[in-house]
């Protein structure tokens, strides 16, 4: 396991660059540059060079590219074109607030769906597996920028139980950050949700009709371990690999939720830096996003081989 | 398990849901009498009624903490320098004092000008300045700020609109601390209405380099904290020069998504939100414990044709493309009615030199004199446009369509926002257009002026250089009103601009928020705004 780990560690280093020199390729070819965001409707050609000087923009885009490397290798992320402050002062606290966000939903919808589709699975064409069905379908095919202002109608515009957007600096203290981060949370899980129940429910029903769960059915063992014991070690491998999917999925749908709910997270720092043209600090949230996507996938390879007796068996031998 | 415990888990959550659902049924109902209050609280007003700070001030009673709600447009590169091209000017009008202000009638009015008077032939200009003013850090205003402000602005890296404008002063000087004397290289008999817009605010001598985070001004509010994409703070500046302000501070929170301001004002996060959209206006309308006010703002829209392009260097092309339009209706499907059409002028209904006019569509004459141009068989142009503001698309849809009735075709290019205003707007020959309101000397001279940043229909026409200088340098005020009428007369038939219409500004508050004045945003007298107990 410790081999596939540092295997994978290279490769990440791989997927690292390749990334970022797509984004970097993709925001130079995009019209306008940080000088132009900068100037917008006061852009003389004189006005222009000064301000691409300042920044360092005059130089070709290969040489700043290196630099940006270069700085990488040594821990500087660079300074942000457009706030010209240095680009890790405005991620990380970003990052510690998508966590958030990301973290609960995650640590609620990952169990829940998995619980909501064996109950759907073993009710097959009963009414909660109909009920389930259906919520989750419609959770599913919701944009969930419609989810997240629905939520916002009823618990905020109709109870006033929650508070709608975020009025709160980003650098606010996580007990204060809190009751923001409940909304969000919410949306988040309903998609996670939607999508992992559907799997959970298609797998515990394909085990089920297994040979091993049958043969223990026979045997007469009580149901619940039939369920517990048989049917669901071999029902949660594509769903661990499909929860990876999701979340990292979840990653995409934080800049939608995040500017629905004005939450002060990646994906709002992430809108306003293509809209700057911010590259330095565009190439680091998608760098941090990418590091989150890898890591995610990590760890469901690792469940995965853990759950999995034939994968662990093969090390072993 | 067995299978009935499951059935009993799921029925708990189902009742749990439906409860959840039906609670959500009766709310509508309880608001729906209350609903009926609004037509009377209301403020739709088209007057303008600015209350007087001074004997409003507030007795004993605490202040509040006004919450507002902010769009964000440079995503945290905001400056509080005025002259910067990423200047937060929402923020600006608290911080800061001009020179002079808007009347009720939008006229010049003191504010740190106590008064002022011309030479006899408007060449020299006398501001005699108050002399208790002191700014955020303690030093006293002076004669000394003011050069330092105007200097600044007229520097050759200045990046202020106001260079422009401004570059036919000559010579600032101060005989003493109260007194400033502008020398102009030809006469202007409107000067103080030029040092009225926020690019005009007053900065402490020598801060250039750290005006843009300190927002050290000598306006009713300080700055506490900036931070344009979370909370930027002001508080009370109790030593301001017209009285204690109304409100103990202000936070203007940044909220990118407009629907997520209405969502915030709508759930009591945020007391107060600025240039609303119509649609969005219709959603408030009913809520009891809203204020809309709605009135007309001089924030205008329309086309560019550049005047030195085929097929708009002919002005007979140019009259045609004006004459396929109806206003009324293109006025109606973009913005819902809410705004005045406008006469191909850019001076707004509010200015004391708006220029009514009339302008019937006539797609008759508009094919007569294309055909007389040469274009028998209709046009073959492209009109540009994009998404940087709600209503450039639609505007050019609507022209296409209606253009399009009278037999011209027109083709739609909807370009990236990013670049639009570097890449399009002033550089390709048709293009979709709008600003904010500026006073009309202002305007007209960023707007026509050969040479100007803002000239984006390449406009070089000796006679309007001829007929704006005649304008500025008539003393009459009479008089100088009618040379300013010739100008947008002629301005309305010759030049390149398609001005459509003048969007209403709706602003929506919190009922217990008084004092917010039926004017645009970035005029609001700020000291004047009181915030009650709920």
């Amino acid at each position: 396991m410790l081999y596939m780990i540092v295997r994978r560690f290279l490769w990440s280093l791989i997927v690292f660059t390749l990334v970022s020199v797509v984004v970097f390729t993709l925001v130079e070819l995009l019209p306008g540059d940080a000088a132009t965001a900068y100037l917008g409707r006061n852009a003389t050609p004189e006005r222009l060079a000064l301000v691409r000087s300042e920044l360092g923009l005059d130089r070709p885009a290969p040489e700043r590219f290196v630099a940006w490397v270069g700085g990488i290798l040594h821990g500087d992320l660079g300074t942000s074109l457009s706030q010209r402050q240095p680009v890790g002062d405005l991620v990380w606290g970003r990052l510690r607030n998508s966590l958030l966000i990301g973290l609960i939903a995650a640590v609620i919808s990952i169990p829940l769906s998995l619980l909501l589709g064996v109950i759907a699975g073993l009710n097959r064409d009963r009414w909660p597996d109909s009920i389930l069905s259906i919520i989750s379908l419609i959770s599913m095919s919701l944009p969930e920028f419609v989810i997240g202002t629905l939520l916002i109608f009823v618990f905020s515009l109709q109870f006033g139980l929650l508070p709608a957007v975020t009025i709160i600096d980003d650098t606010a203290p996580l007990n204060e950050l809190l009751p923001y981060t409940i909304l969000p949370v919410i949306t988040l899980t309903l998609i996670i949700c939607g999508y992992l129940l559907r799997i959970m429910r298609t797998s515990i029903i394909d085990a089920l009709r297994s040979e091993h769960v049958q043969m223990a059915e026979l045997k007469g063992l009580p149901a619940l371990r039939v369920v517990l014991w048989h049917a669901l070690p071999g029902a949660l491998l594509p769903a661990v690999t499909a929860s990876a999917l999701v979340l990292a999925y979840m990653i995409g749908n934080l800049v939608v939720i995040e500017a629905v709910f004005n939450y002060p997270g990646l994906g709002t720092l992430a809108l306003n830096a293509i809209q700057d043209r911010d590259l330095p600090l565009v190439q680091a949230i998608v760098l941090v996003l990418a590091g989150c996507y890898l890591l995610i996938n990590l760890l469901a390879d690792i469940i995965t081989f853990m759950l999995n007796p034939r994968l662990r068996t093969l090390r072993a031998g | 398990m067995s299978k009935p415990a499951f059935a009993w888990v799921t029925l708990i959550t189902l009742i749990t849901l439906l409860l959840t659902a039906c609670g959500g049924a009766p709310a509508p109902s309880a608001e729906a009498p209350a609903a009926e209050e609004t037509d009377a609280t209301t403020e739709a007003t088209a007057s303008i009624d600015a209350p007087d700070a001074t004997t409003e001030a507030p007795a004993a009673a605490p202040r509040g903490t006004l919450r507002v709600a902010q769009p964000i447009f440079w995503g945290g590169a905001e400056s509080l320098d005025p002259s910067s091209p990423v200047a937060f000017y929402d923020v600006m009008r608290p911080l800061y004092d001009t020179l002079v202000v808007y009347d009720e009638n939008f006229a010049p009015a003191p504010a740190l000008a106590t008064s002022w008077e011309a030479n006899d032939d408007a060449t020299v200009w006398t501001f005699t300045l108050r002399d208790d003013v002191v700014f955020h850090d303690g030093k006293p205003f002076t004669s000394a700020d003011v050069v330092y402000t105007f200097e600044r602005v007229l520097a050759p890296d200045s990046a202020s609109l106001l260079s422009s404008i401004l570059s036919i002063i000559d010579t600032i000087e101060t005989p003493d601390d109260t007194t400033v004397v502008f020398s102009l290289s030809q006469p202007h008999a409107e000067l103080p209405v030029l040092f009225i817009p926020l690019l005009a605010s007053i900065i402490p001598e020598g801060s250039g380099e750290t005006i843009g985070e300190t927002g050290i001004g000598t306006g009713p509010f300080q700055l506490e904290q900036l931070d344009a994409t979370g909370t930027t703070r002001m508080v009370a500046n109790d030593d301001y020069w017209r009285g204690e302000p109304g409100l103990a501070a202000i936070d203007f929170v940044g909220i990118a998504d407009a629907d997520a301001r209405i969502q915030a004002l709508q759930a009591g996060q945020i007391d107060l939100v600025f240039a609303l959209l119509p649609q969005q206006a219709a959603l408030l309308q009913n809520n009891a414990n809203l204020v809309v006010q709605q009135f007309a703002g001089g924030k205008w829209a329309g086309l560019g044709m550049r005047t030195d392009t085929p097929p708009f260097d002919d002005v007979r092309v140019r009259q045609a493309m004006r004459l396929l339009v109806d206003r009324q209706q293109m006025l109606e499907l973009v913005q819902q009615g809410t705004g005045t059409i406008s006469c191909d002028t850019l001076v707004w209904p509010g200015d004391p030199h708006y220029w009514e006019g009339k302008c019937p569509s006539d797609s008759e004459q508009a094919k007569a004199l294309l055909a007389e141009a040469g274009y028998p068989d209709g046009l073959d142009v492209t009109l540009y446009t994009s998404n940087n503001l709600p209503y450039m698309l639609p505007l050019a849809e609507v022209y296409q369509q209606q253009a399009a009735q009278a037999g011209i075709t027109i083709e739609l290019e909807q370009v990236a926002p990013d670049a639009y205003w570097t890449e399009i707007w002033g550089v390709e020959p048709f293009f979709v257009t709008g600003d904010v309101q500026y006073p009309a000397d202002f305007i007209l001279n960023l707007y026509y002026r050969a040479g100007s940043p803002y000239n984006v229909i390449h406009w070089d026409d000796a006679e309007t250089a001829a007929l704006l200088d005649t304008a500025r340098a008539t003393l009459d005020p009479v008089e100088r009103n009618e040379r300013y009428q010739e100008v947008l007369q002629y301005l309305a038939s010759e030049s390149g601009y398609i001005i459509l219409f003048y969007r209403d500004e709706i602003q929506a508050f919190a009922r217990n928020v008084h004092g917010v004045q039926p004017i645009i945003d970035t005029d609001l007298l700020w000291h004047g705004i009181t915030k009650t107990e709920e």
